[in-house]
């Protein structure tokens, strides 16, 4: 995966999602060929999201002690942007580190390293937000053609229920999986550590304090 | 100083006592005067001093500056709940409380205000050879903390790598999902397998066709997902994990030789060392030792998230597999709800 990753890519195949699954709840008849090819849309922007996971795996995860209060911000311009479609304010955020602006308007930076791999956690986080409001929505429209004639249509809107859970899935165990794992690695080696440290600091007069 | 204690020497059956009498009200307390001997290189109050360091390493000492001082009523109770071998180190608080002044009176330590100053930097021209040795009482403390520590580093990293073979067979509904979409791909067309040539199919197949084998791209890749997502986060822990115990072994090294010099250093006087200078200069290359190490600031720094309060927090348990598979179900069960909550 590239040093940095565009935003928008995980964002906007759900957003088409989103669009094409809402059309379809509005149909009077399942029947119709427009049908087929609104879900067939569905299911294209569902591959495209796949693979801009796939780029974008093993998730980056922060590194170092970065200041958590940026992760709200960056959560909230990513929802304002992706999720209700707007624009983010640059005023807003002009004290906020972890987000740029850029052709005046606020994008989040996605890095693999550094400062900016902490963006990854409230993407994600957005991003399975939008897939868990999604989903059941989905569920319903796989309810609603179960007695469609058209198996082909019955086929790709169960597509759609299937592949948006298998994103869920992987989203939410990223994040249980890296809580399981950090809840293990923390052992608090680091309260002797310290103590040692200072103690080294004191005796050899290097402490100034 | 305000005191709360006058004390005087007492035999009794041939055994030195202090007694400790309160200023104000209060029943008199009675110390074994061998608290403030000591033999060789080893003051038998030491033991007293350790119990409180080693009991609120992780806690309310105050190791800002030269001086390591804790509150007087966090260092009687630390001392009142210590054990050495199974053994209470004193009988009650009373006692604890009527020491730790009793020490401040023989230059042990120092008492200001509501604080105890356990250790005192040596910089302090006034500073007791007594005192002194209170470094080496604090650093086999933090000894002891460091083997506590290193081994439950050392099982927690043993039961990561043993346990995650396990818990990599996690994606089961995205495996269903894989034979699910497989057995209908199957089902198309005439022959028994995935159909080769979709373009002989009928239109309505064709669609299916296109379809399914979207889906169950799009499964496998989700599969090789999380299984990407969870090698790394487990590299990432062990690797942590191993980092700890090489940083705490160096840091043991150190500290134990450091140690071993200052009470050898005692020996040689032959008496308990009154120039506490010769003392800590003596420990001069600690530095240069746990330099060794690594700058033990930074490693911890890179060890990620290690937040004070968080690990506090998260005391490690010691974990059983059944707990682990419990405890991952709930965190994802939990982060399925606060995702939900997020767009809200």
């Amino acid at each position: 995966m590239p040093e940095s990753f565009p935003a928008a890519r995980l964002f906007e195949s759900v957003r088409t999602v989103d669009d094409r699954v809402t059309r379809l709840l509005g149909v009077d008849s399942y029947g119709d060929v427009d049908v087929y090819a609104l879900a067939d849309e569905a299911t294209s922007a569902l591959a495209a999201l796949g693979d801009a996971l796939a780029a974008a795996a093993p998730f980056p995860r922060a590194t170092g002690s970065v200041d958590a209060s940026g992760d709200d911000v960056v959560g909230a311009v990513l929802r304002a942007r992706y999720v209700q479609g707007g624009d983010v304010p640059t005023a807003d955020v002009s004290s906020v580190d972890r987000v740029a602006v850029r052709d005046d308007s606020v994008v989040v930076p996605l890095e693999r390293r550094g400062r900016m791999a902490r963006n990854w956690g409230p993407a994600l986080a957005v991003l399975r937000g939008f897939v868990d409001d999604l989903l059941p929505r989905a569920r319903t429209l796989v309810r609603r053609v179960r007695t469609v004639d058209a198996v082909h249509v019955r086929d790709a809107c169960r597509a759609i229920s299937g592949m948006l859970a298998s994103v869920r899935d992987v989203l939410s165990r990223s994040r249980s999986g890296a809580r399981f794992v950090d809840r293990r690695a923390d052992n608090g080696a680091d309260a002797p550590m310290a103590f040692a440290s200072w103690a080294s600091d004191t005796l050899t007069g290097g402490n100034d304090a | 100083m305000q005191r709360n204690y006058t004390f005087e020497k007492t035999t009794v059956d041939g055994i030195d006592y202090v007694i400790a009498n309160p200023t104000g009200n209060g029943e008199m307390v009675r110390m074994e005067a061998e608290w403030t001997e000591g033999e060789d290189v080893e003051g038998k109050w030491e033991d007293a001093v350790r119990a409180i360091i080693g009991g609120d390493l992780l806690g309310d000492m105050n190791l800002d500056g030269g001086d390591g001082r804790i509150d007087r009523q966090t260092a009687v109770e630390t001392l009142a709940a210590a054990e050495q071998d199974g053994e209470p180190v004193v009988a009650s608080e009373r006692q604890a409380d009527a020491l730790i002044e009793y020490f401040a009176e023989e230059d042990i330590l120092r008492l200001e205000g509501n604080q105890v100053v356990l250790l005192q930097d040596p910089r302090n021209e006034d500073i007791s050879g007594r005192a002194a040795l209170n470094w080496a009482a604090g650093i086999d403390a933090c000894i002891a903390k460091i083997d506590e520590t290193r081994d439950r580093v050392e099982r927690a990293k043993n039961k990561l790598e043993e346990k995650m073979e396990n818990l990599d067979t996690g994606s089961n509904e995205i495996d269903e999902r894989i034979q699910e979409t497989g057995q209908k791909l199957k089902s198309l067309g005439d022959g028994p397998g995935v159909p080769e040539d979709p373009s002989s199919l009928s239109d309505t197949e064709r669609k299916r066709y296109k379809q399914l084998k979207k889906e169950f791209i799009h499964h496998k890749k989700m599969r090789e997902v999380e299984s990407t997502n969870l090698l790394e986060t487990v590299e990432q822990g062990t690797t942590k994990l191993a980092n700890q115990v090489n940083m705490l072994e160096s840091a043991k090294d150190a500290l134990s030789t450091k140690e071993g010099e200052i009470r050898v250093r005692a020996i040689q006087q032959r008496e308990f060392p009154d120039d506490a200078k010769n003392i800590v200069e003596n420990m001069s290359d600690i530095a240069t030792q746990l330099a060794g190490v690594g700058n033990v600031d930074e490693a911890v720094e890179e060890t990620d998230g290690v937040d004070l309060a968080d690990m506090v927090e998260n005391e490690i348990p010691d974990l059983d597999m059944e707990d682990d598979v419990e405890e991952l179900q709930e965190e994802t069960t939990e982060s399925e709800r606060s995702s939900t909550n997020y767009n809200q």
